[in-house]
Parts: structure tokens; sequence; C-alpha cells
């Protein structure tokens, strides 16, 4: 029978200073970090929680475990901030919890889950340190100089980790926005800190400032209003490079960028007539080009932010490409290229009429870039941590669904080109489950175009709906274009609520979830020809 | 204003948040700023002599992050007023 891995074994495999150093690691990430793997990789949690709270039924209870893990992180905090975390811990008992996990190095990984006093060990290390950690993710206004949240949003901006001491390459430490409130997984552990495989796909952390105010309002650009099925196209060489029955398809964007940009002004200046204020523009996968983006930019107020679907079909020489850019008031674009490229079979070749231009017997992949997967997740107020997604990376689990449930961010932007955004279809689905766990608010926008294209196999089409929203409190959402309308204005108000980690401990009440608090037509201003 | 590359927007939200870095902390800030605007930017923020001697477009830029500062200065004291509230019920 081989050896079993121990406990120090396993655990030196994430911060390998354990193997010749075994004193508790002071950096509050890397303790959560090193302490959760343990709890996940054994699963123990959920033992320990049969049972919980320690010293349940002798007077103690579960408002002594919150209240004295709460005040073991602050102490740790507050010792980390005078730089003397070393000689302060020893004072709150941490130290003595450390030695019981020290101790266990020896032991069998197996006998982790009948190690009661090591379950109890490793879950106060993980509450203290992430109640320490309170405050990392978000820029939020701390008042008094806060050494720690300098050093971490340091370490997050230079490597995308909070981890310190941890193997980058094994575990990576991010922030938290939400706690699942539903199910028990390691993810229901914790507050203000996530444990993330290091995987293929890396994270990035960016900060931009942001003026939030008590609502957002977005407007949601339906764009292109027409797609052709000629912009569907074989790539030349694709039958010699793929078995008989699969093909590589781009699709080209089409010119038009004054006309662009003259529409998307109008519009702007509608809903900014109807709301008083635009936050951000947005538009949907595929819609604009590099340069129509720049341009959109220059002509846009500059306090509003704009997020859009780039492309630029396969030109021979390389594949086409297919990405999100994302632009701030104070912030230059941030590019992020589609995780998976689109795959067309039979049925969705009928259900968008392109069996013209593409047989529907054979599947077709899209020919993208799809190379340094990345995933931005982007700070702009201490209530809304935001990313984007392109089209199948929101319903792909692989490679960034399980950061994103680890992170939980506020507000998740799904990009697509797809048929109308309606309850039953696929988009709606994957958006409950990210609303569900672990209770991010999204919203998913597809072109007009598109959905006019899209031809359902039976029953009315309803290709005006063009975007969805879905959030924890309510269901959800279509947002349908009314006749004559272009695009649509949406007002985000945020919502707080209180969460919980599954060993009971409370954020305060200032979980944050942006809730659609208002939709409202916009028609451009049409010229007298075009009326 | 000025468009911050992501590098020189985290750095510049971190100058601006922390106010009371030490002076050396400030100058490590300063030198990660990549770019001369940004750099520009940062001293601006700091001396208000910079500050008056800047281009508009410089100016606007600190502007904003003033503004952005007090305003989460006011979210805030909303959000220690319900952590208050949580901890009371």
């Amino acid at each position: 029978m081989p050896d079993q891995l121990t406990i120090g074994e396993f655990l030196i495999g994430i911060l390998p200073r354990l193997r010749s150093d075994t004193r508790l690691p002071s950096w509050p990430p890397d303790c959560f970090a090193l302490c959760l793997a343990l709890l996940k990789q054994t699963g123990s949690y959920s033992q320990l929680l049969q049972d919980w709270p320690p010293g349940r039924g002798i007077g103690q209870g579960l408002a002594h475990w919150t209240s004295s893990v709460h005040a073991l992180g602050e102490q740790w905090r507050r010792a980390l901030h005078r730089n003397r975390p070393s000689e302060e811990l020893s004072v709150g008992g941490l130290l003595n919890v450390w030695q019981i996990l020290r101790e266990s190095f020896p032991q069998p990984l197996s006998t982790v889950e009948n190690n009661t006093p090591l379950l109890q060990a490793l879950m106060h290390l993980v509450g203290a340190a992430d109640e320490a950690s309170a405050g990392v993710g978000a820029p939020e206004d701390m008042g008094d100089n806060d050494s720690f949240l300098q050093r971490a949003r340091g370490f997050l901006r230079k490597d995308a980790t909070l981890g310190l001491e941890i193997d980058p390459a094994r575990v990576k430490v991010l922030p938290r926005m939400h706690t699942p409130q539903g199910g028990l997984t390691e993810r229901s552990l914790s507050l203000y800190l996530s444990m993330c495989d290091a995987g293929e796909a890396a994270p990035c952390w960016l900060s931009t400032p942001f003026l939030q105010r008590d609502s957002v309002n977005l407007l949601l650009v339906p764009w292109p209003l027409e797609v052709l099925a000629k912009q569907f196209r074989e790539v030349p060489d694709s039958a010699t490079r793929l078995p008989a029955d699969f093909g590589f398809f781009t699709y080209d964007l089409l010119g038009g960028d004054a006309e662009l940009i003259a529409f998307v002004e109008s519009l702007h200046r509608e809903a900014h007539r109807k709301l008083g204020r635009v936050d951000g523009v947005i538009l949907p996968e595929l819609a604009v080009t590099a340069g129509q983006f720049r341009g959109l930019r220059d002509r846009l107020p500059q306090e509003c932010f704009l997020v859009a679907g780039i492309g630029s079909g396969e030109t021979g020489a390389q594949r086409g490409t297919n990405e999100v850019r994302l632009a701030f008031p104070l912030l230059a674009e941030v590019i992020q290229k589609k995780h998976h490229p689109w795959k067309l079979d039979e049925a969705q070749v009928m259900q968008y009429g392109l069996g013209g231009v593409l047989s529907p017997y054979r599947e077709w992949w899209e020919h993208c870039d799809v190379t340094r997967r990345r995933l931005n997740f982007i700070s702009i107020s201490e209530d809304l941590v935001m990313c984007a997604l392109i089209c199948e990376d929101l319903a792909r689990p692989d490679p960034v669904a399980n950061m994103i449930r680890a992170v939980g961010p506020n507000l998740v932007i799904a990009l697509l080109m797809d048929g109308p955004q309606t309850k039953e279809r696929w988009a709606a689905r994957y958006a409950t489950v990210l609303a569900d766990d672990p209770g991010c608010s999204v919203l998913s926008l597809t072109s007009l175009g598109m959905s006019q294209l899209s031809r359902p196999g039976s029953g009315p089409s309803r290709p005006r709906v063009v975007a969805l929203w879905k959030d924890r409190f309510q269901g959800t959402r279509e947002i349908e274009l009314p006749a004559a309308c272009d695009a649509v204005a949406i007002s985000l108000s945020i919502r707080y609520r209180q969460e919980f980690t599954a060993d009971g401990r409370g954020d305060g009440g200032n979980a944050a979830f942006p809730i659609l608090s208002g939709v409202h037509p916009i028609a451009a201003a049409r010229t007298a020809e075009s009326r | 204003m000025v468009r911050l590359t992501p590098h020189d927007s985290s750095v510049i939200t971190a100058l601006v948040q922390h106010t009371s870095h030490s002076d050396e902390g400030k100058k490590e800030l300063l030198d990660e700023l990549q770019s001369p605007e940004a750099r520009l930017v940062g001293e601006a923020f700091l001396d208000s002599q910079k500050y008056a001697a800047a281009a508009d477009h410089i100016r606007a830029t600190v502007d904003y992050l003033q503004a952005w500062v007090e305003n989460n200065k006011r979210l805030r004291v909303k959000r220690e007023a319900r952590g208050q509230a949580a901890a009371r019920s």
C-alpha cells in the first residue's frame, strides 16, 4: 500500500517554506488559503459543521464564536498595521490554534475528517484571517491609514493574488464580494477572501475610480440593428484542416463608422434627456470594430464608461478576433478575449438562416483567437466589482466560471451574439445559476440584428427582447425594445443585505446587489429622410 | 481627462485612497506610475502648487479623483451605519 499523503506534505505543496519553517503565516490571505485548501481537499468542513458551533450546549454558542473570531481578526489587522504580528498574535491565542495544526503535520490527510480539534482550529484560522481582511476587495474608504489594505492592494495590482508566501502556481487568493447563501461548499466559509485554483485562465484585478451615485444608468445599444447572413462565411482552407464534417467560419463586421457614432450619440442624448445622466454605454458581442470603439469613446462624455464586443474577421494570415473592451473615465481600454469559440451545428445554422452560406451538414467552429485567457475583475466603487463575459463564456464552467463563483462580482455583463433573450433560453438559465450562487446580478445583451435573424423551430419569435436581467431578489426580467425604439436605458439601484458564512459570521449588512429599478425605451433622432 | 493604463489606474487609485501615506510610501507609488501623464496627475493630486500649475486635463483628472474620494467618504458613513444597524438587530 503506497504511503498516504500527510497533512504536512499537502500544506508544503501550497506553502513551500513550511518544509523548514513551520511558523504561522502571519499574512492573513496566506493563512486563509492554506487552511481552506485543507478543508476543501478533505471535504471535512461538512463534518465540522454537522455539530456547530463549538461549545454548543455549555453556554457559549454561536454568538461567542462569531464575536471571538471577529475580535481575533481585528486584533490581527491591528498587529499588521503596527508591523508586529508575531508578537501580538500570541496574545490572541492564534498561535495556540496554529500549534494544533502544526502538531498534525505527520498525520495522514485521511485523518482530518475525524479530528475535531484540528477541524475547529482550521475553521478558527480561516475565520480570523477572513475577518482580518475585511474591505480588501472594493476601493473602500477605510478612514485611518490602513497599511494592510495598502499592501494587499499592491499585491493585487502586481500579481493578481493577495497571497504573499503561498505558491501562486497552486492557489490564488482574491477578494470576495458575495458569499453564497445556499448550499454548502468551501465558498460558504468566508466573507472577504476567496480561494481559486491557479488554472489556465489568469485573473486580473483592476481598480479605477468611478463616481458611484445612488443609482447607475446604463444605455444598452443592441447594435447592429441588422445582421446579414452573408456576414458569416467559411474560412477558405478550413476543409483541409478539419475532419470532413467540420469547418471554420468567420464573421465580418460592416463599416459605417460615422453612422454608428452618430446613432449612439443620438441615443445617448435622448437617454440623458430622459434620465439626466448616463453612466455607461454597453454594446453586444461583435458589435463594433476597434476603430469604431475608439471613435465612440472619443465622442461620449468622459465620465461615461463604455463596454462593447469588438471583432474582426479572419484575414487568411490570422484568426479573427472576438473580445470585449472596457473603458472607464480614467482608464484606457481593458481587453479580454473570448474564452471559447462558438460552434454552429445544424440546428443553429437553420435557426439563424445561414444555410446559404454555411452547409447545415457540417459543424462550424468560430475561427477566432482564444489564446491568453484572462478574466478582468474591475473594482469601480465600493459596491461595484464587475466583470464581462462573451457568449459561451457565460455557459461553460471552464475556465472561468469557478473563479466568478469564488469572487462573486456584484455585476456580470454578458455580451452575446444570440437570439432573443427570453426567459426560456440558455442565457437566462446560466444567469440564474450565478444569481443564486454566489449572488451576482447578471445582464445579458444581444444585438437586434442577430435576434431578428433567429427563427425558432416552432412558435412565434420575440426578436425585440434584446436583453435580460437577473438578480438574487427578482425573477428574470426580459428587456424588450418597443417598436420604433432603438435602445433601452436601464437604471440600477444598490440593495444591501446581510450575508452570512456557514460558520455564522455576518458582514454587517454590506453585501451590495445591483437591482433593476427602471427601464426606458430610447429612440434615436430620425432624419427627415429616414422618417 | 487623462486615460490611464490598467496598471497606472490601480496605482493612482491606491495613491488617492490612502492620503495618510508616508512620504516614502507616496514616493514609492509615484515611482510605480509608468506614464508621464499619470505621474503628473499623481503629483498634482498630492501638491496644490503643482495642481495650480498643471494643464487643464490634468486638473480635470485630479478634480475627478477628489470628487471620488469625497464620494467614498459619504459611502463610508452609510456603510458604517448599516453595520451598526445590523449589529443592533
